[in-house]
Formats: C-alpha cells, sequence, structure tokens
C-alpha cells in the first residue's frame, strides 16, 4: 500500500538533487516527513549545531502529490516520517542534470516516487521509478528507517535582528573565507559589516604550535543588503563551514537569503525560497556578549530564578588561545563543541529537578522524543583526536582549548559544592594524578564512552573533581545532578597538564562555571 | 627450445606497424581486469586473452586490419592455419603482463585521462561518460604528431618488443614473455543459445553503471520473451534496483528469447567489461542453456574497421535460499529459477 506517490519533472529532479546535495554536506541520512501538501527534508548535524531543512511544496514543486496517511486502527498518522541514508538517495538523483543536453538517449522523463509501508506483506520500501527515454525503467527500493526525524525550533518574534542580501553577493564573500577557517562573526558598526572568518585551532603537536591561523574580514555597506535591521556592535558568531554549505546550495540560484537573530548563543535561521522549494537552516550561534549587548535583556529578566542568573564572560582561557586571539574577535571555545553547547545543556540538564526547564529559545531548540542514546551522538572526531591523545604528556598545555564559556549554576548549588570540596588552587595538582583506571567500574564510563561532546554545569575546581571520582554517589550530588558530576570528574582527568594556576585563577572558588570539554579524551 | 631460438634470429616470426598505439590501447584497456594476458599470433592478427579464477574471460582480437603492416612469417608449416580460436600448438603463444603492456602502449599519452582506469566513470559520474573514441582537437592524432608502433617477437623465449616513434623521439620496450598458462576457454555452447540479445553498448554501460550505486555484489540479468524484455537487478545494502528495457523493440535491436532466463553474476565481474560497453557501439549478449554470459563488443575503432571484445561469464548457481534477503527483485523469479 503507497503512503505517499508523487511524480518529479526531470527540472524539478535536478532541485531535487541540489538539495540533497546540501543536506549531504549536515548529515549522512535525511529525514523526511510527508503531510498532505508538503514534503520535507531534514538533517541536523551530528554535534546538533545546524539543522538544514528543504521544504517541497506538493502543489508547486511536484507534478503530482499525493499523501494518503497510515490508519491505526482509528487512529490516522497525520504525517509520514522516515530517513534514508542520504548516499542512496544521491546515488539515486545523481547528477543527471548534466546529461540531458549530451546524452539525449539516456535523458530522464519523469520519476515517479511511491512509498510503501505497512504491517504483514507490504514491504517497507521507498520506491523510485526513474523512466528515461526509449522506455528504459530504473526502478530503486531504497530501505528506510522509520523515525520521527529532529526538528529545530526557531522562535520569530525573539530575534531582533535581521538582514537580507542576495545569495549571489553572499556566495562572492563566501569565496574569500580561507579553507583552515572555523568561525565567521558577523558584526556591523557604522553602516558597515564584517564578515570575519577566523580559526582558534592551533596546528597540532607541539611543533607547530602556533601557526598563523588565517583571519580574513569582508567588510560590506549596509546599502548592500536589501534590509538591514540589526543592533549595532553585535558580534554573532557562526561555523564557517556551514555558512560556506548553505550558500553553496542558496547560490545556485539567484534568490535572497535573509538571515534572522537574536542574540549569541541563540540560534540564526537563514531562509530563502523559490520554485516551491522553502530552504530553512538553522545554526547555533557562538560569541561573548560584550560592550553595549553584555546584559542581555532576557537574561536579566531570569535573575531571579534558580538558574545561572547571568551569563558573563569567564575569563579562564588558555594562554594558546589568548595568543592566537589577540587582535581578532575573541570567542574563546573551539568551533564544534561550542555550537553544540546550548542544545546539549539543555538535554544534560533534563534529569535534574532543581533547574528549572530552560526557557531560552536557545534551548529550547531541539524538540524532539529522541532517545537518550541520540543525545550523544558523536561529534567532530577527526578534529579532536590530536588533542585527546595528547592529554597525559606534560608538555601540551596549549592543545586544548578547555574553555569556559560562561559562568552559569545557580548559587545555592555552587555553596554547596564549595562546602564539600573545600576549593584550593593548590589542590588543583591532585585531580590532574588521578590515575584512569579509578574510573572504570562506573557505568557512567561506558556511556561516556559512546558520547564523545557533552556540556555539564557544575563547579569547576580541580579538587571537587576528585571528591566526585572517589564518591560519586554522595547524596549532596544525588538530585539528578550524578552523572554529570561524574562526567565532569571524568572531564578533569581529561584535561591536559595545564598549569592548575591557570585554570583555578580564572575560576576562582565559589563561583560555578560552564565547563564545556570533550570526555573522548578519555579514550 | 633453444634450437627455435636461434633459428628464428635472424627473421621475426612477427613483425607489425601501426600508425597509432592509441587504437591498441584502447582495444587492450578493455581487459586489464587482470594482470597477464595470453597473446597467440596467427596469420590474421594477434589476440590477448585474460581471465580471472577460470569465472570470467575477456579476449580482444587485434585484426591485422588495425596494422598497415603486418608480418608473421610462423616457424612451422601450415600457413593457411586461420582460425586463432582453436589454439593450435603451432602458432606462437606465450604469455605477457598486460599492464606492462598497456604503460608502454601508452607513454605517449596515447590514453586520455578518461580511459585510464575503467573504475573511472563511477567516480565523476557523466563527466567522463562520453564515448572516449572520439578525438579530441588537441590529441597528437589531430595536432599531425601521430607517431607510429612496431611491434616485433623473434620467437619462443624472446621478449615482445615494442617500438613507439612518435615526433622525433623512439622508445623501444621488450616485454619478457612467460610460458603461456594453459587456461582452457569458458565453455559456451553455440548451440544452445537460449538469449541473444543486440543492443547498444551504451545502454548496458548505463544500467550497470546505475545498479552500481547500490554497491551490490551480485548481478541478476532476467530476460523475458514479452515484456519488460531484459531487465537487470542487483540488491546491495541499501536497497535495491533494477532496470528494465521495457520498449524492447525500439531498444533491442535483435531480440531472441525463448522462454524466460535469469542468471546472477557477481557484479563486480560484470563491471570490469564496464570500460568495453562504453568504448562499443553495439553488444551482443548471448546466455546458453547452462547460463554463461557471453558479452561480444563491436568496437569501431578510430580510422575505421570494426573489432570485437569478447567476455565470458560463468554465473552463481542459483539457489532457493539465496532470494531469501528482503530484496523483493529475486523473490519475483526466484521461485520459477528453482
Amino acid at each position: 500500500m503507497a503512503i505517499l506517490t508523487f511524480t518529479i519533472n526531470p527540472e524539478a529532479l535536478g532541485k531535487l538533487h541540489d538539495a540533497l546535495v546540501s543536506l549531504g554536506k549536515f548529515s549522512e541520512a535525511v529525514c523526511l516527513e510527508a503531510s498532505s501538501d508538503r514534503l520535507v527534508l531534514t538533517a541536523l548535524n551530528s554535534s546538533k549545531s545546524a539543522y538544514a531543512s528543504f521544504t517541497l511544496l506538493g502543489n508547486k514543486f511536484f507534478s503530482k502529490y499525493h499523501y494518503k496517511p497510515l490508519k491505526f486502527g482509528n487512529q490516522q498518522n497525520e504525517k509520514f516520517t522516515c530517513k534514508i541514508y542520504n548516499k542512496a538517495l544521491l546515488s539515486v538523483f545523481k547528477s543527471r542534470v548534466v546529461d540531458p543536453a549530451r546524452e539525449k538517449d539516456t535523458a530522464v522523463e519523469r520519476c515517479d516516487v511511491s512509498v510503501e509501508d505497512g504491517e504483514g506483506k507490504t514491504k517497507s520500501r521507498f520506491i523510485i521509478k526513474i523512466v528515461c527515454r526509449h522506455g528504459v525503467l530504473k526502478t530503486y527500493r531504497l530501505t528506510f528507517e522509520s523515525v520521527a526525524p529532529m526538528h529545530a525550533l526557531f522562535v520569530k518574534e525573539s530575534a531582533n535582528n535581521s538582514w537580507s542580501i542576495s545569495s549571489k553577493t553572499l556566495r562572492e564573500f563566501v569565496e574569500h573565507f580561507g579553507p583552515g577557517t572555523e568561525q565567521l562573526d558577523i558584526y556591523s558598526e557604522d553602516g558597515r559589516v564584517s564578515f570575519t572568518s577566523y580559526t582558534e585551532k592551533i596546528m597540532s603537536g607541539n611543533v607547530e604550535i602556533l601557526k598563523q591561523p588565517l583571519h580574513t574580514t569582508i567588510a560590506v555597506d549596509t546599502l548592500e543588503f536589501g534590509e538591514f535591521i540589526v543592533e549595532e556592535k553585535l558580534h554573532i558568531i557562526i561555523s564557517v563551514k556551514d555558512f560556506k554549505s548553505i550558500i553553496a546550495h542558496a547560490g545556485i540560484t539567484n534568490t535572497v537569503v535573509k538571515a534572522l537573530y537574536s542574540r549569541p548563543t541563540s540560534p540564526m535561521q537563514l531562509t530563502y525560497s523559490e520554485d516551491g522549494i522553502l530552504s530553512e537552516f538553522i545554526l547555533m550561534t557562538i560569541g561573548e556578549s560584550r560592550g553595549a549587548s553584555a546584559t542581555p535583556a532576557p537574561n536579566a529578566s531570569r535573575t531571579g530564578t534558580k538558574r545561572p542568573a547571568s551569563r558573563q564572560p569567564l575569563e579562564a582561557r588558555s594562554s594558546s588561545t589568548r595568543t592566537a586571539a589577540s587582535g581578532m574577535p575573541p570567542p574563546p571555545t573551539t568551533a564544534a563543541p561550542s555550537l553544540s553547547r546550548e542544545p546539549t545543556r539543555a538535554r544534560v540538564s533534563r534529569p535534574s529537578p532543581p533547574p528549572p526547564q530552560p526557557s531560552l529559545q536557545s534551548e529550547a531548540l531541539f524538540v524532539t522524543e529522541a532517545d537518550d542514546d541520540r543525545r550523544w551522538d558523536p561529534a567532530n572526531f577527526d578534529e579532536e583526536e590530536d588533542e585527546m591523545l595528547l592529554w597525559d604528556t606534560p608538555g601540551d598545555k596549549e592543545t586544548v582549548t578547555m574553555n569556559s564559556g560562561h559562568l552559569k549554576a545557580s548559587e545555592n548549588q555552587s555553596r554547596s559544592i564549595n562546602a564539600q570540596s573545600g576549593l584550593s588552587a593548590e589542590d588543583g595538582d591532585q585531580s590532574h594524578t588521578i590515575p584512569t583506571q579509578r574510573l572504570e567500574p562506573t557505568q557512567r564510563v561506558s556511556e561516556v564512552c559512546c558520547n564523545p561532546c557533552f556540556v555539564v554545569d557544575v563547579p569547576l575546581t580541580l579538587r571537587g573533581f576528585e571528591d566526585y571520582l572517589t564518591e560519586p554517589n554522595k547524596p549532596s550530588y544525588a538530585d539528578g545532578q550524578t552523572n554529570q558530576i561524574q562526567y565532569v570528574a571524568l572531564l578533569a582527568l581529561a584535561l591536559p597538564r595545564r598549569r592548575p594556576q591557570d585554570l583555578v585563577a580564572k575560576a576562582p572558588s565559589g563561583l560555578w562555571c560552564s565547563c564545556l570539554v570533550r570526555a573522548s579524551y578519555l579514550l | 627450445m633453444s634450437s627455435v631460438v636461434e633459428e628464428d634470429h635472424g627473421a621475426p616470426i612477427f613483425k607489425a606497424v601501426s600508425s597509432s598505439a592509441r587504437q591498441l590501447f584502447q582495444l587492450l584497456n578493455c581487459i586489464r581486469f587482470a594482470p597477464k594476458a595470453q597473446v597467440q599470433i596467427s596469420n590474421e592478427g594477434l589476440r590477448f586473452a585474460v581471465e580471472e579464477s577460470r569465472v570470467m574471460q575477456g579476449i580482444v582480437f587485434l585484426d591485422k586490419a588495425l596494422f598497415t603492416t603486418f608480418n608473421c612469417s610462423l616457424p612451422e608449416l601450415d600457413p593457411s592455419e586461420d582460425e586463432p580460436e582453436t589454439g593450435t600448438p603451432d602458432l606462437p603463444h606465450f604469455s605477457i603482463s598486460l599492464a606492462a603492456l598497456l604503460e608502454t602502449l601508452q607513454i605517449f599519452g596515447a590514453a586520455d585521462i578518461t580511459t585510464t582506469r575503467f573504475s573511472k566513470p563511477d567516480n565523476d559520474a557523466y563527466g567522463s561518460n562520453i564515448r572516449p573514441g572520439r578525438p579530441n582537437a588537441f590529441s597528437n592524432q589531430a595536432l599531425g604528431m601521430a607517431g607510429v608502433c612496431r611491434l616485433s617477437y623473434a620467437g619462443i623465449g624472446s621478449p615482445f618488443s615494442i617500438i613507439l616513434e612518435e615526433s622525433g623521439v623512439t622508445t623501444t620496450c621488450n616485454l619478457n614473455t612467460y610460458e603461456p598458462e594453459g587456461a582452457e576457454e569458458i565453455p559456451f555452447q553455440r548451440d544452445a543459445i537460449k538469449v541473444k540479445i543486440i543492443m547498444q553498448a551504451r545502454w548496458l554501460f548505463d544500467a550497470v553503471s546505475e545498479l552500481s550505486s547500490t554497491s551490490p555484489s551480485r548481478l541478476d540479468i532476467t530476460a523475458h520473451p514479452g515484456a519488460p524484455y531484459l531487465s537487470l537487478s542487483a540488491a546491495g545494502p541499501l536497497g535495491s534496483a533494477s532496470v528494465e528495457f521495457a520498449k524492447g523493440r525500439e531498444l533491442l535491436e535483435t531480440f531472441t528469447v525463448g522462454e524466460k532466463w535469469t542468471q546472477s553474476y557477481k557484479f563486480e565481474m560484470i563491471k570490469a567489461a564496464a570500460e568495453a560497453m562504453r568504448l562499443a557501439s553495439k553488444v551482443s549478449v548471448r546466455g546458453d542453456k547452462q547460463g554463461v554470459l557471453s558479452l561480444q563488443f563491436m568496437v569501431e575503432v578510430e580510422g575505421g574497421g570494426v573489432s570485437f571484445v569478447d567476455f565470458r561469464f560463468v554465473p552463481f548457481i542459483r539457489e532457493e535460499d539465496d532470494e531469501d534477503d528482503a530484496s523483493t527483485q529475486e523473490d519475483d523469479f526466484g521461485e520459477e529459477d528453482a
């Protein structure tokens, strides 16, 4: 029984291919979500910091579109969702775009797609029939996984900054961003907008330390923009790679890309549309609230809550980062973990009752019924490897950017911890020397093993880590935060032998820090 | 053996001159799936046979028409022997490294980049898909720099030598020859042919490259007397795919199928013939009672003339349990087959 059937003409086939290529830059798998009038293709990257979605309108994009929902008893499924390995789709819809002109013989005439799913005899397959000239019929039956997609939410109402610009113009900008760069800082002042691409990544190893990272700034007059309503002197930082992927697709046609965002650490939305395809991308932003925008309004209203009162910039930065970042926009964290910070934190803190549900839009970014494993999708392994291998050697302080981005934890929590862990800077060394085997028996380690990237909110005191390690189930930490604490204990081990004074001095006792480390260092 | 060599020292038993190494390269490139080729020289031309694991065989016959001069003074009597297929021991027979031979032939860039590896078309999809035989405006041929390629073989034990001359540069290559391996041909029952289809090789190539996207291990070929006439299908980990030539009359030049015929072959092997599919203009697909598949490719080489490249494949033994996996395709024709 076919749940969904649609027909694509050759022109649209090319566009579908472009969309799939674009989605492929975010994730290996594509989620499809069909409803009565539209088909939505989405992809969420592994660190959950970037989300891409293409909405194909049933009546505009397809030459035929019919969705017949499956019935379970008297309940009807409004939507059909599934997940397909993008490589399979790409090879089906591969660049046939080129060939009609050259090879008339094999030109595609029509493409019929039907999705069959059901109980019993029906096989669940995503069936694509491509009818070529001379009656050559190519049939693909792809397997799919029946899962609900994860969608990123974006609250338009709170996005007070917006600009729009031609995609061709953006494509020209993007060409200038160097291949080694990771972050893109967008900043406006006095009618000029600067797009700065840079990296803070230090070339791995002790030898090559501090290779001058590439740093490109493109300054544009706001007149270039169709619309430009942005808070002055606001630094908003996104990933260059994601931005490039988006523009690579947007730049295919001449369209207008519209960006919407509120402030650093809240998501940014980029949208454009053409011929029945609505493209939407949501990127996590990083950056510090500084200067005029240092005290964010939404946070200010929440000072009374138990949640971390404000996001003050934390000074704890690795020395290397400081050096590298001098003279450039300053965000102290590396791209991958920082981007994932918001959504992941929201997840990590979920099981603990005391911290109130985050109400910031950024933290509500991902709403889904995903199982726990999902939260721990591996992040950029390759990026980490150098660091991972180095944590134990004394010389490589600089290689890990363990930057604590923000202070955040409720004060009462911090007080209780302080009381117990009796912080002092000198004690810091000990935690570094804790042997790893102590970790083995805990179940959490195994969890950590498969969950290389996460964020926790706990006090960043080295002494504290040791305590957690020895008594992971201390009742005082039992309010659902035990996991987190253990993770942090692991994280402490994962830290390279940075001079402890550094770390502690920057994280004075009594303060809670959000620390962001990749636990995969341990493995 | 030594006596033979001495005997032939004066005049090599085989000498041929070709105006370009390119055609030779293109043809031999079709069968580069194995390292060694068995060469047989006859009055009619050179026969190169390559085989893999005794289940796949590729044969290229370089007709003497491809050469501007072709001299073959066979040492033994029987100069009227003109059936190279019979494999008479009288004919000079040796084996040679095919890779080295191809390398030699392309010293002057006989190969354009797209044809050097048959796996290439998968990588850059349709870009390299255009028939490679077409002369390029900047090729040496077009620029009037065509070189000369001389082949000679003195006799058993002596090397196979190739002399390439191109715009004043001469390269002499002597390739060691080895004892021939007594490879038997894959038996193809000409009198029990079940399927005979002649079609454009291009379409077969398209179909095979289409199916390779699912990275399958097996290729099923089914011929029906009625629609959908010919269908190729394959199943891989990501799903299954099939290509049907439904409008048989338009697509298939000759179509002789008595009853439904299904066989499966190792996909990688069929794919090894992809270079021939790309180069050839037509292909004759034949299947016999036992399921042996013969693909005969007609290649129109530059400068006129037609050459043939032959492939033979031994099928998989088809068993019912093979069909049990989840792929839809097999179920359709699995049952009737056993």
